[in-house]
């Protein structure tokens, strides 16, 4: 039998020697080459993937944030289509998944469902597409509170757990000329809007491409007319969050509470608004006095995702799961990991960080990542910006959001219509 | 003399060259201004971004600063694109120069079937917008096996009908028609004429060809995004916006954990804009001069 196998070798090795055409399938079996597309934060994760795996080679490019499109070029043309690609855009994997540009891959078979369990709840929401898992989520990006400690002390008032308090002390600091935070900068006013269950765009669990919108509500009129008052007394900016009168505010110590995603502490409080380390503080997100608990949107949270057509989607799953859940990796991660082993060890350096008023921002995150709103998915249209657009229009001309939100349904149902949804309006 | 003015010495000017002046003045003032603060901008922090009034200068250490933040990025990656950029402009030039100067010439010079045929299409290239056909571009190098290589990209901006239509222009009365015909006599043939009579006289043309297509070719990000999917084989534009994307930089997603914030994307728009600079500077007599090229024709 040895003797055999040892001649099949044999006969193998003067194959591969004639016949060089021939080598191909034997080489692939030892090493698999795939083409991958991220961006450059990720770019050295993945170059790590590569080099701790030998049988797989990566041929990693950075992309902008033209991805889809030029995935939509390749599958056109049908070469040079990516195994592997980063999401940085939620919505990407909607654009991706359609019928006319069938590009991720159904991860429902190949992602185990322990592995599934080990993410934060509805962390993956981003990635069910009709029910189909199509990625998987790098990193959370719920919203929580930002306060400065010592200022609120030094004000002599209490960080809110419900967005009555939180108007109410919006209104208490208004007249000493504190705001807190921007009441236009589009994801935050999502986040308002969408605390109490509004149905802004939300999909049907059940049925395919299907929304729900419907502005009309209580959900939706309640914290619309918070926006409104808090805007009209002053407590909300109507500076957007990155705009550099708002910024020199903060500066000037200005703003001692607002409400940002678990990102804003190391990457705008620390580095733009220059609060001085000791005095960040965080706490859970916020909720409605009739509500149980926190309803939060996020801002931002990565995707990773492989194509439907690889010749090798076992590897693709792979890699997509090692990126999204080796501790190792994800420890260094730039924010938080929606993987909730990795989080755990990735928070570790939260605790010790001196910058923070407090040792417990990395608990307060994971706490909230429980609150993460569901209805946080990819979509074919863009929530933000249709909110950026008719809520603008709105305040611009001396309107208010709540008498804009009929305005803004009508928006979202054309653009629902428009990209290929059906609405339901009940 | 209520109209005139002493200025400069003795020199009087009138009324209406003070107009003139004054419209310059506010010409260069409006268009300068962008490229002030641009250049201001590259000497400050974030910080001072946000904060400071527009026109204030940061310091050199922070450019130094932003400049090796930039250089950090992938081992100076950024080196790599320009060196790109470089092959892809130097390749696109010379291409274009080949093909648009006989072009130019032969339009203007020769009578074949077909000639103005030829020169309303190039007008019409001329004048249909490059975005509209990067597509079939893109299709068309994919089947012949150019898409993300060097080649295919120099291949495909070697194609200007812009300088076409200034060779064209140029030729059309330079030389003068007495010249060739006299050349013509002496026992030239065309080609001969060409390279021994019209060419060397064209010197300000070809500058002036050269530094158009070096402009569209060092700035191409539309058509270079399209056909390049690897991001060794960037040039500048594509691979800065790729980098400024991923970087968050100028976006509201900001925690990527990369060195490149507002100041070093400022930095790398100048990096993009100085080579041009410099070329116009170096090519500006020649520049000048193309560009009285057929004037007289009209």
């Amino acid at each position: 039998m040895q003797f055999l196998t040892r001649r099949w070798a044999l006969l193998a090795a003067a194959t591969a020697l004639l016949a060089p055409g021939l080598t191909v399938p034997v080489i692939a079996q030892d090493e698999v080459s795939l083409t991958v597309w991220t961006d450059t934060p990720r770019q050295s994760m993945f170059e790590e993937y590569d080099r701790q795996h030998d049988n797989v080679s990566l041929d990693i490019s950075v992309q902008g944030a033209d991805i889809v499109q030029k995935i939509q070029l390749a599958l056109r043309s049908g070469s040079g289509i990516p195994d592997v690609i980063f999401m940085a855009d939620v919505s990407w994997g909607a654009q991706l998944k359609t019928r006319r540009t069938d590009y991720l891959l159904t991860l429902d078979d190949l992602v185990p469902q322990e592995v599934r369990d080990e993410f934060y709840p509805n962390s993956n929401s981003p990635c069910l597409l009709n029910g189909e898992l199509v990625c998987l989520r790098n990193d959370m990006a719920h919203f929580i509170v930002w306060y400065d400690a010592p200022l609120m002390e030094e004000l002599g008032v209490e960080v809110p757990t419900t967005w009555e308090e939180f108007e109410a002390l919006g209104a208490e600091l208004a007249p000493q000329g504190y705001i807190l935070g921007s009441g236009v900068e589009s994801y935050p006013l999502v986040n308002y809007l969408t605390s109490a269950g509004c149905e802004m765009a939300l999909p049907d669990p059940e049925i395919a491409d299907a929304l729900h919108i419907n502005l009309s509500t209580e959900a939706c009129t309640k914290p619309a007319g918070m926006v409104d008052r808090m805007l009209a007394n002053g407590s909300l900016s109507r500076l957007g969050t990155f705009e550099p009168d708002l910024i020199n505010l903060a500066k000037e110590r200005r703003i001692p509470l607002l409400i940002g995603p678990t990102w804003f502490g190391e990457y705008v409080i620390k580095p733009s608004y220059e609060v001085p380390a000791g005095r960040l503080a965080a706490a859970t997100s916020l909720r409605w006095e009739d509500q149980e608990q926190p309803l939060a949107w996020s801002w931002g949270g990565g995707t990773y995702g492989g194509y439907q057509g690889t010749a090798h989607p076992e590897i693709v799953a792979d890699i997509l799961m090692w990126m999204s859940t080796d501790v190792g990796i994800q420890t260094d991660a730039i924010t938080l990991p929606a993987h909730r082993p990795s989080s755990l060890a990735w928070g570790e350096k939260l605790k010790t960080d001196e910058y923070y008023a407090n040792d417990d921002v990395f608990d307060i995150q994971v706490e909230a990542a429980q609150y993460s709103n569901p209805g946080y998915s990819s979509l074919r249209l863009l929530v933000d910006q249709a909110v950026a657009k008719i809520v603008g229009q709105a305040l611009g001309s001396g309107g208010t959001i709540e008498g804009a939100l009929p305005a803004l349904e009508a928006e979202l149902v054309n653009l629902a219509q428009l990209n290929g949804y059906q609405v339901i309006s009940d | 003399m209520a109209t005139t003015a002493r200025i400069f010495g003795n020199k009087r000017v009138g009324f209406g060259q003070w107009v003139i002046y004054a419209l310059i003045g506010i010409a260069g003032l409006f268009y300068g201004t962008p490229l002030a603060w641009l250049f201001l901008a590259g000497t400050r922090s974030g910080s001072s971004l946000d904060s400071d009034p527009p026109f204030t200068f940061g310091s050199f250490e922070q450019m130094a600063q932003s400049w090796a933040n930039l250089a950090s990025f992938n081992d100076f990656q950024i080196l790599n694109w320009a060196l790109n950029s470089l092959i892809y402009s130097v390749g696109g030039v010379t291409l274009s120069l080949i093909a648009c100067i006989p072009a130019g010439y032969a339009l203007a010079t020769s009578d074949f079937p077909g000639r103005r045929v030829i020169l309303i299409l190039t007008l019409v290239a001329m004048i249909t917008p490059s975005q509209s056909i990067v597509l079939p571009i893109f299709l068309e190098m994919n089947l012949i096996g150019l898409n993300n290589t060097y080649l295919g990209l120099i291949l495909a901006t070697g194609f200007f009908p812009f300088g076409v239509y200034l060779a064209y222009i140029h030729f059309s009365d330079s030389p003068p028609k007495g010249v060739l015909d006299s050349a013509r006599i002496d026992g030239c043939s065309r080609y001969q004429l060409f390279t021994h009579i019209a060419l060397p006289l064209a010197r300000p043309i070809v500058s002036l060809v050269a530094f158009f297509s070096f402009l569209a070719n060092w700035s191409n990000y539309y058509l270079a995004v399209v056909l390049l999917s690897d991001d060794k084989i960037y040039n500048l534009p594509v691979g800065l916006t790729a980098l400024v994307s991923g970087s968050g930089a100028l976006t509201n997603l900001a925690a990527t954990g990369m060195p490149i914030k507002k100041p070093e994307v400022i930095l790398a728009a100048i990096l993009v804009i100085l080579p041009v600079l410099v070329v116009f500077l170096i090519a500006q007599r020649f520049v000048r001069s193309g560009m009285l090229s057929g004037a007289e024709k009209g």
